[in-house]
């Protein structure tokens, strides 16, 4: 409760965190769901590139293990920032329809691209290296 | 009205009823089949880490698999109160919850990558 004066008419709301409910007017609802359901988007996104990550480290493909690793990894490492995405994402959001402000863009989304691209280019080159 | 005193219902006078539609129920579906994939998805990747990783990938490996039950839970529960449409309140909490679960399995992901 950062403001709590006496006609302020964020002080009765309880919601968390206040960084993002502290001001503002109250959107469409359905723009709220919307957002949220943005969010659970880029969760989803972050589950796929973990049990890409995950079967990788798993299972004993015929390539190089250091370049399974290596994929692995990163495909480990992008699954953290998209699970950060999803929360700064749906907080900028939020607040951004409170104030009215512009959306926030996601360039994050072009990094998640890339490094996709980057481990089916990986795979490409390997499966040939190893064909006759 | 045994609405709680805060957030969305306190919609001012001057704007029509708020009526979401199916948006709500396509939100509550979309948390369901998050919180499903999660618990999956937390376990399949204890499993393969704690091979590597040993002991240490299974309390965060537990703790997103509660995770992901609770949100499907809480969905469900969610699902029900509007049909009694009695909404709950929506804020951070949820989604602060769902990215700390992927946060611990992405680190035991990682980890687990690096030892193996």
């Amino acid at each position: 409760m950062t403001e709590a004066s006496g006609s302020d008419p964020h002080r009765d709301d309880r919601r968390w965190p206040r960084s993002v409910y502290g001001e503002g007017d109250e959107p469409d609802p359905r723009f709220s769901l919307a957002n949220e359901r943005t969010f659970l988007a880029w969760i989803r996104t972050t589950l796929a590139l973990l049990a890409g990550a995950a079967a990788l480290d798993a299972l004993d493909l015929p390539m190089p293990d250091s370049a399974q690793r290596l994929i692995a990894l990163l495909l480990a490492l992008v699954a953290l920032m998209a699970a950060l995405q999803a929360w700064r994402g749906w907080a900028r959001t939020e607040r951004a329809m409170r104030t009215g402000a512009p959306l926030p863009s996601a360039p994050f989304a072009a990094v998640v691209a890339l490094a996709v691209a980057a481990v089916a280019l990986g795979l490409v080159l390997t499966a040939l290296l190893r064909s006759p | 009205m045994t609405r709680p005193p805060s957030g969305p219902d306190r919609s001012p006078p001057d704007r029509p009823p708020r009526d979401p539609g199916l948006a709500t129920e396509r939100t509550a579906l979309s948390w369901l089949r998050t919180g499903l994939a999660i618990t999956v998805a937390a376990l399949f990747v204890g499993r393969v880490a704690v091979t590597g990783v040993g002991l240490g990938a299974v309390l965060p490996t537990l703790l997103a698999v509660g995770a992901g039950l609770w949100v499907a839970f809480a969905s469900l529960r969610e699902r029900s109160s509007h049909r009694r449409d009695r909404p709950t309140l929506h804020d951070g909490a949820l989604p602060a919850l769902v990215t700390g679960a992927l946060v611990l399995v992405s680190l035991v992901e990682i980890v687990s990558a690096i030892v193996t």
